[in-house]
């Protein structure tokens, strides 16, 4: 076994991609207001809310990728590692629900007003 | 027995403080520990007496007991004292207490950084007081929004006052963070797994790192606003490219996390007494650990929550909105997990209890309110009213100060060794409850009928009159119940009954040190094998004391601890720590003399001073590792039967406190960094110039040198790590002589540079960050330079690798800010 999969780091990696997500949309989302608005009128189909959504999937997916990763090696895990799997695991699901929630409801507005 | 008396006796003669005004000198964390929790108690009571004061100014309509003026400051005050001075002090003096009694360890990893931390929390704490007393305090409210609270609208030294006084108590509060995280993470008793560790100290883990993380912001805030004071440089000036709001967003970067810094210990006390009184463990101790990370990271994504009323555009806002009701559902999981252990247990109802009841029914209705908050059309209803100062007091107060109080019942007989009194205990509960409710469910309805917060009175007849007579009515009943409980806590030191052992059946290891505990806390340190370990072994108590377990060797006279891995609990090192020094409190004086003089604008003596207190400092890592004050070689240490002394080995408490400390650092880094893109690219005037004011060939010269002396560097570290260490001098006089041309390369820069700071923030910015790109590669020179000595005197060798590893990722920081700046701050808007 890839003894990073096992890495203290895990305990917070879910959070640290969601707080890199978060930073990453807020900042962009405002530049790109700055730079290349959307036209009110396109409501909330425009490029900027559909570059948002494919960003959040892609994240979300990640964050659901690792924690099943991390749930299977709960199965072949040696015990003293069990109860960092097993945070691991539900810090990946929270922050990918966490991902989507914010996500999910920033699509539905629209954008730069 | 007359051994085991002889062996303490040989502890407390290395543990003990010194007598008389040698306390003063003091480093043990208990004796630090009271000190911050009576300071933190003595400016509370100041901060109540002038919530007394507001209150009784608005008690009726149209009142003149207080002038518009010290209105003004008193509510500044009040916040600014209960926030800075009262709410983050005590419970890192708490933490400081508990967490090494609690892990089965004698002492945090850096008594010296606690005594610092404390004198500069005392001396920042008493300049800011100063100007209440003066009459010059500051008047723009706690968070000292701009432009009101920069010269033009506040021309007095108030704001000056505030802005330096806070970034004193500041380096408290981090150095506490640094302290309390390496040594929750570094020495935990053997065997005391991640897992094992008792739920509190996740708490305060958790809130170490967020005040490492969160305090930075402030700090650079705070140091930007008195540049613009001091200096005349315009980042909060819109008319020279500032902005004003750029000051909110830094508060807020830090307001919000800090209600959170507040809430994690009192929820970490709620959760270790509620179990203890229910009888079981914990219910969802997993899943409380799941919830204390996730709030850690969450409550850094609700700032903007803050400024929803600013302006800002309506996708921020929801946004901001969602992650707001996001934070909620870690903390319905911990209350629900509480109700669950009390539901599942057989709950005793003594003193502590109470409160967790109180703490329950306040804070719910507190985060309730704060849902309401987080939707914006509500919140642009209520903002600024006295909806708002109910909800934050409901949150707060319900649940900072009722589980401290609760904590503060049933940790008594742990600090003066004698029971608290039920009867008067229950009387101060009902008053303060009761009193509590009065004040501020009563505001909820003012602030809802539209009265603005902030406002020294008010008319007559809008409906908001006898719901003010009920609130200033229900803070003297809460204040005759702190009266009440103060009196119980004084008294009981003399008529309390005497504890027994463990007098409320705990399960966490401070209970083992004995009621009140020795300066070295246990004679010998035990294995840890469960999370319960005093339910699990009722005996412990009396094996520690019969030195059973391990590092009971006094003879060589030094205070040692078990360093331990981190995450699995397994013994790696002993750890010496310095006895009692002076130098924190000497260098905490110059330190205040610095606060005073930049305060009073006499900036060569600043400077002096700042020289003066830079070589206390040296001074102090002078007399560390193997140092003859601290652990020489000895020929005979091979022999121990204890792992090695961490000086010994490349991975000490130091290096771990050097990675803690350069986060804090980076945060502060990053959100400099933040601030000069939000300039640029949100401020409606910021523009960059077409012309670099610095020289490009310069920088890049600097830069070079700097890489080959952090090269040179690295290399040093490899050869120490591989064991073929030699010329260690030789090698260190390399690094320092690239790290100096590196240094005077820059200076040459920021003396030459053209930067109009005064005219522009985009330039006053640059020279912020010249300044911190100096300020780091100064001290890396001068220690590096330090190290060519220690190596001649042999501190520094093969068999003592320690230090180097310790101040190389300091270079490694160094190297990274200056070649992020350089493409940031200089390439970038060239070519963009």
């Amino acid at each position: 076994m890839n003894p990073g999969r096992l890495h203290p780091i895990h305990y917070v990696a879910g959070w640290i991609i969601w707080a890199i997500w978060f930073v990453a949309a807020y900042g962009g989302l405002a530049v790109a207001c700055k730079i290349e608005p959307p036209a009110p009128e396109q409501g909330i189909f425009n490029w900027l809310n559909l570059s948002f959504f494919v960003i959040t999937m892609v994240v979300f997916v990640l964050l659901c990728l690792y924690a099943v990763d991390k749930r299977k090696l709960l199965k072949e895990a040696p015990p003293q590692t069990k109860f960092a799997l097993q945070i691991a695991t539900a810090v990946y699901a929270f922050s990918a629900f966490g991902t989507l929630m914010v996500g999910l409801a920033l699509v539905m507005v629209t954008p730069c007003l | 027995m007359n051994n085991d008396l002889s062996l303490h006796a040989q502890f407390a003669k290395v543990w003990d403080n010194l007598p008389g005004w040698g306390q003063l000198a003091a480093v043990n964390h208990t004796s630090i520990s009271r000190r911050f929790m009576l300071t933190g108690t003595v400016f509370f009571i100041i901060g109540g007496v002038l919530a007394m004061l507001i209150r009784s100014q608005l008690a009726l309509p149209e009142q003149e007991l207080i002038s518009p003026a010290l209105y003004a400051q008193l509510f500044t005050m009040h916040g600014t004292v209960m926030m800075f001075l009262f709410a983050i002090p005590i419970l890192e003096g708490a933490a400081m207490y508990l967490i090494p009694k609690m892990i089965g360890t004698r002492d945090l990893v850096f008594p010296r950084l606690s005594a610092l931390g404390y004198y500069c929390y005392l001396f920042g704490g008493i300049i800011i007081m100063t100007s209440l007393f003066l009459g010059i305090a500051p008047d723009s409210g706690w968070f000292m929004y701009t432009p009101l609270s920069s010269a033009e609208f506040s021309a007095g030294p108030g704001s000056d006052f505030w802005l330096l006084g806070i970034t004193f108590v500041e380096i408290s509060a981090v150095s506490a963070g640094v302290e309390l995280t390496v040594s929750i993470l570094r020495t935990r008793a053997p065997g005391m797994s991640l897992s094992k560790m008792p739920i509190f100290c996740w708490y305060i883990l958790a809130m170490a790192l967020m005040i490492v993380f969160g305090f930075p912001p402030l700090i650079l805030a705070s140091i930007l606003l008195e540049l613009e004071r001091a200096a005349g440089m315009p980042f909060f000036d819109p008319a020279a490219g500032g902005d004003p709001i750029l000051w909110q967003h830094l508060f807020w970067l830090f307001g919000h996390p800090e209600v959170y810094i507040i809430f994690l210990p009192a929820a970490g006390i709620v959760s270790t007494i509620i179990p203890v009184f229910a009888g079981r463990p914990l219910v969802g101790y997993r899943w409380i650990v799941l919830a204390i990370i996730t709030m850690g990271f969450v409550s850094f994504g609700l700032w903007v929550h803050h400024m929803f009323t600013v302006g800002i555009p309506q996708l921020a806002q929801a946004f901001f909105s969602i992650a707001s009701m996001l934070v909620a559902i870690p903390t319905a999981i911990q209350v629900f997990a509480w109700i669950a252990t009390l539901w599942t247990g057989r709950v005793r109802f003594e003193l502590p209890m109470l409160w967790m009841f109180g703490f329950l029914f306040i804070f719910v209705c507190g985060g309730l309110t704060g849902v309401m908050l987080a939707l914006v059309p509500f919140d642009w209803q209520v903002h600024d009213t006295h909806f708002v100062v109910a909800h934050f007091h409901y949150v707060l107060i319900g649940g900072m100060l009722f589980p401290l109080i609760g904590g503060l019942y049933y940790w008594l007989p742990h600090l003066s060794g004698r029971m608290p009194t039920m009867h008067m205990g229950k009387w101060a509960f009902w008053l303060i409850f009761i009193g509590f409710n009065a004040t501020f469910l009563m505001m909820h309805l003012t602030g809802l009928l539209g009265m603005p917060r902030r406002v020294v009175t008010y008319e007559a007849g809008l409906g908001w009159d006898w719901l003010n007579m009920l609130s200033t009515f229900g803070s003297f009943i809460m204040a005759s119940g702190f009266g009440m409980l103060m009196l119980d806590v004084i008294l009981h030191f003399r008529y309390g009954q005497k504890a027994r052992f463990n007098p409320w059946q705990a399960d966490t290891l401070e209970w083992a040190t004995g009621t009140p505990p020795t300066s070295y806390n246990f004679l010998s340190l035990p294995t840890v094998k469960t999370r319960h370990p005093l339910w699990d072994k009722p005996d412990l108590r009396s094996t520690i004391s019969d030195g059973a377990h391990g590092l009971k060797r006094i003879g060589h006279g030094r205070r040692e601890l078990y360093g331990t891995d981190a995450v699995t609990g397994k013994l790696i090192e002993v750890i010496h720590i310095p006895t009692h020094s002076w130098l924190p409190l000497v260098t905490a004086l110059f330190l205040a003399a610095l606060c005073i003089s930049l305060l009073s604008r006499a900036y060569l003596v600043a400077l002096a001073i700042t020289v003066i207190a830079a070589i206390c400092v040296f001074r102090w890592a002078w007399v560390n590792g193997a140092h003859k004050e601290m652990a020489p070689l000895t020929a005979d240490e091979e022999q121990r039967d204890e792992p090695k002394l961490h000086s010994r080995t490349m991975n000490g408490p130091g290096l771990w406190g050097m990675v803690v400390t350069l986060l804090s650092d980076g945060s502060l880094y990053l959100s400099l960094l933040f601030g000069w893109l939000y300039l640029w690219t949100v401020a409606p005037g910021g523009k960059v110039p077409d012309v670099s004011a610095v020289s490009i060939t310069a920088m890049t010269i600097s830069g070079v040198t700097l890489t080959v002396a952090v090269l040179l560097y690295h290399r040093v570290i490899k050869m120490l790590r591989s064991g073929a260490a030699s010329k260690l001098p030789a090698q260190f006089a390399g690094v320092f002589v690239f790290g100096a041309l590196h240094l005077a390369t820059l200076i040459y820069v920021t003396i030459t540079s053209k930067l109009a700071v005064t005219d522009n923030a985009h330039d006053a910015a640059l020279f912020v960050m010249l300044m911190f790109l100096l300020f780091h590669s100064s001290i890396a020179v001068v220690a590096s330079g330090l190290q060519i000595f220690r190596a001649k005197k042999g501190y520094i060798s093969q068999a003592l690798p320690y230090e180097p590893a310790v101040l190389h990722p300091f270079w490694l920081f160094t190297l990274g800010i200056f070649w992020v700046s350089f493409a940031c701050f200089l390439i970038m808007p060239l070519v963009w």
